[in-house]
C-alpha cells in the first residue's frame, strides 16, 4: 500500500467502483444504440496509486505507445479524465464500433473521430456518476485524442496542484466479440480528492442507512 | 412551459457561422439562431417552445436526445460526429445540399433553471473531401490489391493482421474478412527467417530480400510461399504490407528434382555394381579359358 493509498480507504474505493460501474453500464447503454449490438463496459477495480506507479503500470516497461481520449472536468472536483489504451488497440475499437468490412484506409482515417466520440461517451459515464453523487453538475470539455508515451499524459499543463495522486479505472470493453481493455485515469487536485472522500462517505452513509447491508454489494457488476 | 429569456437571445449569436440551439430544462427551444433557422428551414418563432424530436419527427435522435439528458443531469459534454452519426439533422446548405455536420452538446445555466446547449457545425466541405479522397484512393487500391492472385497482407506493429486481400483468404482457407485482427502467427509461427524479417522490419532496415516460409493454412496443411515485405508509416504508427507469392508448384517441382537425383544416383550406383559383376564374371571365364 503506498502514503497515497490513505487519501481513499477500501470502502470508499469499493464505492467508488459501484459508481463508475452504474456510469459505465449507462455509457454501455449508449454504445449499444449506437452499435446496434451488445456493448459491454465493466471496471473491475479502481485503485488509487502515484503518478509513476500509474505510468507503471500503463506502460508495462515497455515504453509501448498509447492513445488516450482526453477531457478536462471542472467543479467541485477539478481535474483531468483520460481513456487510455495500447495504440495497437485503437483501430481494433474503431472496427467494433464502425462494424462492417471497411478498409484500413477508411478505418485509419475514421479513426480520430470515432475515438474521440466513443471516449467521450465512456468517459461521460464514469463522470456523469461521480457528478450524479456529487448531486450538482461538473462542466467538461470537449473529447481530444492524444498519443504517445504516458509519461506525456501525465504532465500536460498545467499540472494539477499537488496532483501526484491518480486514480486508475482498469476497464474492459466487450463489443462484437472483442474483448479490449484500458484504463480511465482520472487526474484530480487535493481539495477535490479530499471533496470526492467526503461525498463518498456521505454517500456510504446514505447507502447503509436505506438499504441492509447484505444488498449493497449486489450491483458491481453493471453491462447492458 | 416557455420562460422568457430575452438575454438568451443576443443578436450576436445570429451573426456565427455555426447553428446554436439552446433548450431548457425540459428540453424545450428558448434560443435558435438565424445559420439553424437557415439550414433547417424552421424559423425561431416556429421552433420556440418545441422539442427536437417535435421538430425533426423523422430523424433518428436517439444519440443527440441522451446526449441532451446527460448534459441537464449531469453536466456532461458530448460530441457526436458525422462518422458514427452521419446527417442527425435533416440540414442544407444555402444551395440545397445535404449539410454534413457534427454536434456538441454541452451545459449551461446554473442549478436553478439548467440550460443545454447544442452547436451544429458544417463539416461538408471536408467530408466531402475525405470523401473523394477516400473513394479515389480506394478505386486504385480495390484495382491491384482485391485482384492481385499472390496474397496480400498489411500487419500492424504489433503482429496482427489489419488487411488481408481475398487471395489471402481463399489461400489460406479463411473466410473474407476472417484474418483481419488475428495475430500473424495463425499463419506463420515459428519461422525463423520471417522472424529475422519482421525484426529487420521494425528497426527500419528498410526493404528486406524475399525469404522462403512454410505457412499454416486454416486445416492445418503447410504451404510454401516467398516473403517480400516492406514498412511503412501513417500518422506515427508503423505498418508491414507483405506480399506472398505461392511456390508451391516450384517446391513440388524441386522435390521432384531432388528425389531423381537421388534415384539417379542409385540407379548409377546399381548399373555400376552390376558392371562390375559382369567385369568379374568376364574376368572369371577368361581365367577359366587359359585353364
Amino acid at each position: 500500500m503506498t502514503s497515497s493509498s490513505a487519501v481513499l480507504d477500501d470502502l470508499e474505493l469499493d464505492a467508488l467502483t459501484e459508481l463508475v460501474n452504474i456510469g459505465v453500464g449507462r455509457a454501455a447503454a449508449s454504445l449499444r444504440a449506437m452499435v446496434g449490438e451488445q456493448v459491454h463496459l465493466s471496471v473491475p477495480s479502481v485503485r488509487l496509486v502515484s503518478r509513476d506507479e500509474a505510468i507503471g503500470i500503463l506502460d508495462g516497461g515497455e515504453n509501448r505507445k498509447l492513445v488516450a481520449v482526453h477531457q478536462l472536468f471542472q467543479g467541485d472536483l477539478t481535474g483531468r479524465a483520460l481513456l487510455i489504451f495500447p495504440e495497437a488497440k485503437s483501430l481494433e475499437l474503431v472496427r467494433a464500433v464502425t462494424g462492417g468490412n471497411l478498409p484500413l484506409e477508411d478505418i485509419i482515417e475514421l479513426e480520430q473521430e470515432a475515438l474521440g466520440e466513443t471516449g467521450n461517451i465512456i468517459l461521460n459515464g464514469c463522470l456523469a456518476s461521480m457528478a450524479n453523487m456529487l448531486r450538482r453538475s461538473l462542466r467538461m470539455s470537449l473529447p481530444e485524442i492524444l498519443r504517445g508515451e504516458c509519461n506525456i499524459f501525465f504532465s500536460l499543463a498545467p499540472p494539477p496542484e499537488a496532483g501526484d495522486v491518480v486514480l486508475l479505472l482498469y476497464i474492459t470493453f466487450d463489443v462484437r466479440q472483442r474483448d479490449i481493455s484500458g484504463y480511465v485515469a482520472l487526474l484530480m487536485d487535493m481539495p477535490s480528492l479530499r471533496n470526492l472522500k467526503q461525498l463518498l462517505r456521505e454517500f456510504i452513509e446514505r447507502e447503509l442507512g436505506a438499504e441492509p447491508v447484505d444488498e449493497h454489494d449486489s450491483s458491481r457488476a453493471a453491462s447492458e | 412551459m416557455i420562460r422568457a429569456e430575452p438575454h438568451l437571445n443576443s443578436p450576436l449569436l445570429d451573426t456565427l457561422d455555426t447553428g446554436v440551439i439552446v433548450l431548457d430544462g425540459m428540453e424545450q427551444v428558448v434560443v435558435w439562431n438565424l445559420w439553424i433557422e437557415a439550414a433547417s428551414g424552421i424559423t425561431a418563432a416556429a421552433a420556440r417552445g418545441l422539442r427536437m424530436e417535435e421538430l425533426f419527427p423523422g430523424a433518428s435522435l436517439d444519440r443527440l436526445r441522451r446526449a441532451v439528458a446527460d448534459s441537464l443531469e449531469s453536466g456532461a459534454t458530448s460530441l457526436i460526429t458525422h462518422v458514427l452519426h452521419p446527417l442527425v439533422l435533416p440540414l442544407r446548405t444555402p444551395a440545397g445540399q445535404e449539410l454534413w455536420h457534427n454536434i456538441s452538446v454541452r451545459a449551461a445555466g446554473d442549478e436553478a433553471a439548467a440550460l443545454c446547449v447544442i452547436q451544429v457545425f458544417d463539416v461538408t466541405a471536408a467530408t466531402r473531401r475525405e470523401r473523394v479522397l477516400r473513394e479515389r484512393q480506394n478505386a486504385r487500391y480495390h484495382a491491384v490489391v482485391d485482384s492481385a492472385p499472390d496474397v496480400i497482407v498489411t500487419l500492424d506493429d504489433t503482429g496482427l493482421i489489419q488487411l488481408a486481400n481475398p487471395a489471402a483468404s481463399q489461400g489460406f482457407g479463411y473466410a473474407p474478412g476472417e484474418l483481419v485482427g488475428r495475430p500473424v502467427d495463425v499463419l506463420f509461427a515459428d519461422q525463423s527467417e520471417w522472424d529475422e524479417m519482421w525484426a529487420g522490419l521494425l528497426s527500419g532496415q528498410g526493404r528486406q530480400r524475399p525469404v522462403q516460409i512454410v505457412a499454416r493454412r486454416k486445416d492445418g496443411s503447410p504451404s510454401h510461399l516467398e516473403v517480400s515485405a516492406s514498412r511503412w508509416i501513417s500518422d506515427g504508427r508503423s505498418y508491414i504490407t507483405a506480399i506472398l507469392r505461392d511456390v508451391n508448384e516450384r517446391h513440388a517441382a524441386e522435390h521432384a528434382l531432388r528425389l531423381l537425383n537421388e534415384t539417379l544416383e542409385e540407379r548409377v550406383t546399381t548399373a555400376l555394381a552390376e558392371r562390375k559383376r559382369l567385369a568379374d564374371m568376364v574376368e572369371a571365364t577368361d581365367a577359366l579359358i587359359r585353364l
